[in-house]
């Protein structure tokens, strides 16, 4: 896999404030790259600086190899950007709008026509590609603003929360429809503070807030960086007053008459040994259950449970 | 720029989608239009005259010529004159019936040949503006008119106190012969006859003299307000692309802002001359509009469109939402559209106002077209149009530049 995007010790200042403060990562081909912090945190700005149009205070970017600030339309000809606003024109259709990001794209003329449709038919709209987008749901929307970002075919795709206000049905296909991109080898960038999107796209994430990054790995990675430990929770006739013994590394944390709550670092792997230590005690356990922790009991854990605007 | 063509035409298919805007932009005009029609038309009251109340303390020779000259059929679209008796004409000037009175003094005939200061006196109606204007300005050109052809009688007769005795029957036969003499001369006939005193009837159209004089009074303004209105109004379009996020996003891909800018622009100039197009064909059918240099007209419709297209986008780039971007607009292109000329002459503006239209768009808009259509002064339209691009080449890039600016940084 080859490195689409790299930011290196990326910042912005806007007057006293600080946007983004160092921000450095990457992002391969194949790789849904997961930017997640809560508002505000800078994510916006980051992607606006990667496609070029907002100049950085310092630090680097690379897309695809080219400086998007030395070589700004090679860049751009390079990725594809759907930001968090349906950036659509509602009195035009889906053909024409997606003949408008073609020739933006500067997409041949003559292959237009068959992208469209071709694009059309992955977004599962090809039978209202000549309605005008004021007919469409929102969800019908959003999966046209996903489309026109891809029409130059892009090898680095910007999401800005792309999954905002939309029904089961269409998170779903738009799902769907990443993880093929992904699996094509188009490198994603995927910004959102929606853990479950998160965790079911990403590959590798960030964890962001006020313009730095906190932590970054697969979903394993942070918790183990971050010591979470997972809990296993026994059902069975215990005595709340003498818990069973157990090994090395398994702490109780709760005991009462019929459960048994203990923490241990990798959960899967202590399970066995944690119920032959119940069954030695003379404990018959009706039921066992892994609970790890969440992404957001993570991200919560880093950037705190303080309001933001 | 290869993709200027056909964001020109998504731009253009985005403004036609919408049938009851476009029908608005054109109605506008052609209502304009009819109803000027209505008013000056075969069928309306044509021009307001100025009634100009006559005293005439001399009667005599003189005098009655002069009243003549007044009453010439060729003023009748100007001026209604009607004689009236000292207190009749002042109780009606009172009233504000008559737009002016003139005193003709008694001793009118006889100063003019003994060739003496002649003083003649015109009460203005203080109520009203123009038409008392359009008195004075007739009775000036008639008096340097006398003024010549008593310099011609006296030259013709060669005595300067003719009138100085009663004169006797060998004498006046003798001025009679001269006279007639004189007037058969094709020289003085041109002193004589009002068409060299009007300069309003230099180019006199066969038929339609006085509807050709009226719409040339008002096309050339109303045009270029239409220009205004529709500059003024479509403009928002980017503003309300630039709050959707739109242009962030045009911005983001492989063509170069200021392309997608001049997509824009451009769209908003045709459409411009489109509505510019069609006010002047709606005069040129409905009120005999003839301008004497239609080709100059074209390129003021395209050189002035692309000027205020410039001047709105460039308010819209400086101010940071739609409702104040629309009010901006709206303030000064009223504004620009009184100091040019679009709703009155600029001579009839005080002096202040006068140096200001001489550097604002709408007024070298508004000179230009009068010029065209009176088909002279060559120079004087080139410069308003070189002065009319040079606008747009200005404000069209720094009003992209602003955009643009503003669209990534929101």
């Amino acid at each position: 896999m080859t490195d689409l995007l790299e930011v290196k010790d990326l910042v912005k200042r806007f007057r006293e404030r600080t946007a983004v403060d160092g921000l450095t990562f990457r992002v391969e081909s194949g790789e849904v790259y997961g930017l997640l912090g809560p508002n505000g945190a800078g994510k916006t700005t980051a992607v606006r600086m990667v496609t070029g149009l907002l100049r950085p205070s310092s630090g680097s970017i690379r897309v695809a190899g080219v400086d998007p600030f030395v070589e700004p339309l090679a860049a751009r000809a390079n990725l594809g950007w759907a930001g968090q606003e349906l950036a659509l024109y509602e009195d035009l259709s889906a053909v024409e709008n997606l003949r408008l990001a073609a020739t933006l794209g500067r997409l041949p003329r003559r292959e237009t026509r068959s992208r469209a449709a071709e694009l059309l038919d992955l977004v599962g709209l090809a039978d209202r590609g000549r309605d005008r987008v004021e007919s469409f749901s929102g969800g019908m929307k959003r999966r046209l603003h996903l489309a026109m970002a891809l029409v130059h075919r892009p090898r680095l795709l910007l999401l800005d929360e792309p999954l905002v206000g939309i029904d089961p049905q269409a998170r779903a296909l738009l799902l769907d429809t990443i993880r093929r991109l992904a699996a094509d080898g188009c490198g994603v960038l995927l910004t959102t503070h929606d853990m479950d999107d998160a965790e079911r796209l990403c590959r590798r994430l960030g964890i962001i807030d006020r313009g730095r990054l906190l932590a970054e790995g697969t979903v394993a990675e942070l918790q183990a960086s971050l010591g979470e430990r997972d809990a296993l929770r026994l059902e069975g006739s215990f005595q709340a007053e003498a818990p069973p013994p157990l090994p090395e590394g398994v702490e109780v944390l709760a005991c009462r008459d019929d459960e048994l709550v203990v923490a241990t670092l990798h959960g899967d792997e202590a399970l066995p040994a944690v119920l032959a230590a119940a069954e030695s005690a003379g404990v018959r356990v009706r039921r066992a259950a892994l609970e790890r922790p969440t992404l957001e009991t993570l991200f919560l854990k880093l950037t705190g449970r303080e309001l933001r605007d | 720029m290869g993709a200027l063509p056909e964001l020109l035409r998504l731009e253009l298919r985005r403004r036609l989608s919408d049938p009851l805007t476009l029908l608005t932009w054109v109605a506008i005009p052609l209502l304009m239009a009819g109803l000027l029609s209505a008013v000056f038309g075969p069928k309306g009251t044509g021009l307001p005259r100025a009634r100009v109340l006559v005293v005439d303390h001399d009667r005599s020779f003189a005098s009655q010529a002069l009243l003549s000259a007044l009453s010439n059929p060729r003023l009748e679209g100007l001026l209604e004159v009607e004689l009236a008796e000292p207190e009749a004409a002042r109780r009606a000037m009172d009233r504000g019936r008559a737009s002016a009175l003139l005193e003709i003094p008694a001793s009118f005939g006889a100063d003019l040949l003994a060739n003496r200061p002649v003083r003649l006196q015109l009460h203005r109606n203080p109520a009203e503006s123009i038409l008392p204007q359009i008195a004075e300005e007739v009775l000036a050109v008639l008096a340097d008119g006398g003024t010549a052809l008593r310099a011609v009688l006296v030259a013709m007769v060669g005595d300067q106190r003719l009138f100085a005795e009663p004169p006797s029957l060998a004498q006046v036969t003798g001025l009679a012969s001269s006279v007639y003499t004189l007037l058969d001369d094709p020289s003085t006939r041109r002193l004589l006859d009002p068409e060299t005193l009007s300069v309003t009837h230099r180019h006199p159209p066969a038929k339609a003299a006085s509807r050709s004089a009226v719409v040339g009074w008002f096309a050339p303004g109303f045009v270029v307000m239409a220009l205004l209105f529709l500059a003024q109004g479509q403009s928002s379009d980017v503003q309300e692309d630039a709050a959707a996020g739109r242009l962030v996003r045009a911005f983001s891909f492989p063509t170069p802002p200021t392309v997608v800018m001049a997509g824009k622009a451009a769209a908003l100039v045709a459409m411009g001359l489109f509505d510019g197009a069609v006010l002047a064909v709606a005069f040129v059918a409905a009120l005999g509009w003839r301008p004497a240099a239609p080709v100059a007209v074209a390129a003021t419709l395209v050189a002035a469109a692309a000027a205020l297209v410039g001047l709105a986008l460039l308010l819209r780039g400086l101010t940071r939402s739609l409702p104040a971007g629309n009010a901006a607009t709206a303030g000064v292109m009223v504004g620009l559209g009184f100091l040019g000329g679009c709703f009155m002459p600029t001579q009839l503006l005080p002096g202040a106002f006068q140096a200001v239209a001489r550097v604002v768009p709408t007024g070298w808009a508004v000179d230009a077209l009068r010029l065209a259509q009176a088909g002279d002064d060559p120079g004087g339209i080139a410069w308003r149009l070189a002065a009319l691009v040079l606008f747009a080449a200005v404000t069209l890039p720094l009003a992209a530049r602003l955009e643009v600016r503003k669209a990534v940084t929101s």
